[in-house]
């Protein structure tokens, strides 16, 4: 589904962020990348999601070179992944249903659906009696649980999350990790940038480690496995 | 067309967030619209003012109304054979009774036109174009000299003098300068205002853009569209635009309406005063002319204004 073909990201200060890095990702997976702060895992999801370029090697998603895509062919690529945030990037001037269905607007779907999708996917991540509430009233494992919805509200073929947990406490990291894991069991292909060890160790899955911008490892197991 | 719709509702929402700038701009584009419009008002008055003067007969010559086809063709001849005149026209008795008809519309005073002793009351009218009034006034002083015309042709029972200039060289001139005047300050102020409405548009839609940063980032990662990103800004510039132009084009039909309708002395005697001009009817069809010519101005500034804008400020 995802593959990494020889990917370098160079940086214009001469920072390598990642060096030669190459794997695959199955549909239907689960893996985590870790590694340390400035490691590459960051610069690798923005890879993916296409918000930067690698300097050299290619990301292809189903066969289809996302680092050359552009205009339209970008925002359809963008609309079958769902992307969550460590800082949820939600809309502050509309409310959870609003920013929840924002995603399908800008897709063209009709309102009658829309309205059915948000109050579907509101009442799985738990939110529905939030849904009228703005984002600044609400706690950061509520807004995480509103990004996760408005991810997974186009039922997208892959979801991409960069550090879902840091800024979440125990119990609200855990709650949005079950809620990962179940979208999992669906069948939708999740990748998740973290490095947050419990998390990693307690759902023992593929984990791609980055160290310096080279990927030193990929297995199932633990953090430190 | 979903889509479109929604782009059109995320405009609105733009315009109503950042509603202080709105208004502004759309004050600016309403007051910029009104002063060009006045000035555009004023050279198309002042062009139909002289066009009219440039075709008007530049002398008019009243002749006996009971004037033989023979004297008819010897005064052509007289007045042709100076070589000072252009061009000689001589009407008849029922252009005389047209003109007086139009100018005093009383059935009254047109009844005795109608007998058969009009020709003795009623003068026949000559209009003598020419280059030049210096021209003219030498015919005027040849003619005076001349016996037969002044003893046979002339209408001595109205007039006490050979001819009138329909407009003196120095009316004609003041007339022209006006039009020259508000040809070339009317460009300018129009330039001026347009760059300065087309400036506060632009600056409207970079503080919108800025605004919505975030929006549009947010936008730009959940997959939508280039064109669902920038229209809504485009949109907002057009809507300005256009808001500006309905609005000066209302008041200005509405100040006209007022002024022609409710003014009792100055309009009608101006009315008066320029009554003999082609002025263009001022009906449904040119009101509406006017209003999709200003609403086309406007959205074009409008859309260029915030194209330029997004071209600068969304990069996606």
């Amino acid at each position: 589904m995802l593959t990494f073909q020889q990917v370098t990201k160079k940086y214009s200060n001469g920072r390598v962020a990642l060096d030669n890095v190459s794997f695959h990702i199955d549909e239907g997976e689960f893996v985590f990348l870790v590694g340390s702060s400035g490691a590459g895992k960051s610069t690798a999801i923005r890879l993916i999601i296409r918000q930067e370029t690698p300097t050299s090697g290619d990301i292809l998603f189903e066969g289809i070179k996302v680092n050359k895509l552009k205009g339209d062919k970008l925002a359809r690529y963008r609309r079958d992944i769902g992307i969550v945030f460590q800082d949820f990037k939600l809309l502050s001037a509309r409310t959870v249903a609003e920013n929840v269905a924002f995603v399908l607007e800008v897709s063209g779907k009709p309102y009658s659906f829309i309205k059915k999708a948000v109050d579907y996917i509101l009442d799985l991540v738990g939110l529905s009696d939030k849904r009228n509430a703005f984002p600044a009233t609400l706690s950061g494992g509520e807004q995480q649980r509103v990004a996760i919805a408005r991810a997974i509200v186009t039922e997208p073929k892959m979801l991409i999350a960069d550090e879902p947990t840091g800024n979440l406490d125990r119990s609200n990291a855990w709650d949005i990790i079950q809620l990962f894991n179940k979208i999992n069991n669906w069948g939708t292909t999740v990748v998740i940038a973290t490095h947050d060890t419990e998390i990693v160790d307690s759902l023992n899955k593929r984990v791609i480690r980055f160290e310096n911008g080279r990927l030193v490892r990929d297995n199932v197991g633990g953090y430190h496995f | 067309m979903r889509k479109f719709f929604r782009a059109v509702k995320i405009a609105f929402q733009y315009i109503y967030r950042n509603w202080g700038l709105s208004v502004a701009s759309t004050l600016v584009m309403t007051l910029s619209f009104l002063i060009v419009s006045v000035f555009g008002i004023a050279f198309y008055g002042s062009t139909l003012l002289v066009q009219y003067v440039d075709s008007k007969p530049a002398l008019t010559i009243f002749l006996r109304g009971d004037l033989s086809d023979e004297q008819r063709v010897k005064f052509e001849q007289l007045v042709t054979q100076t070589g000072l005149v252009r061009e000689v026209s001589v009407k008849n008795l029922e252009f005389t009774k047209e003109d007086f008809a139009k100018k005093y519309p009383d059935p009254e005073l047109i009844k005795p036109l109608e007998t058969e002793e009009a020709k003795s009351f009623m003068p026949i009218i000559a209009f003598i174009y020419s280059d030049s009034q210096d021209k003219l006034q030498e015919l005027i002083n040849y003619l005076e000299k001349n016996e037969e015309f002044m003893k046979d042709m002339i209408d001595t029972k109205n007039v006490d003098r050979v001819g009138w200039y329909s407009f003196s060289e120095t009316q004609a001139s003041i007339i022209r300068e006006t039009n020259r005047f508000i040809s070339i300050v009317g460009t300018i102020v129009t330039i001026m205002l347009f760059v300065i409405s087309s400036i506060l548009i632009f600056i409207t839609v970079k503080l919108t853009i800025n605004y919505h940063r975030r929006e549009i980032e947010i936008m730009d990662l959940v997959g939508a569209d280039g064109w669902f990103i920038r229209f809504p800004f485009v949109l907002g510039g057009i809507i300005y635009g256009v808001v500006g132009a309905v609005l000066s084009t209302t008041l200005i039909i509405v100040s006209r309406n007022l002024l022609f309708e409710t003014s009792q002395s100055l309009v009608p005697r101006l009315l008066e005063f320029f009554g003999e001009v082609p002025w263009p009817t001022i009906d449904n069809y040119l009101i509406i002319d006017f209003y999709i010519f200003t609403v086309g101005v406007g959205a074009l500034i409008g859309a260029l204004s915030s194209f330029i804008a997004i071209l600068k400020y969304v990069k996606n």
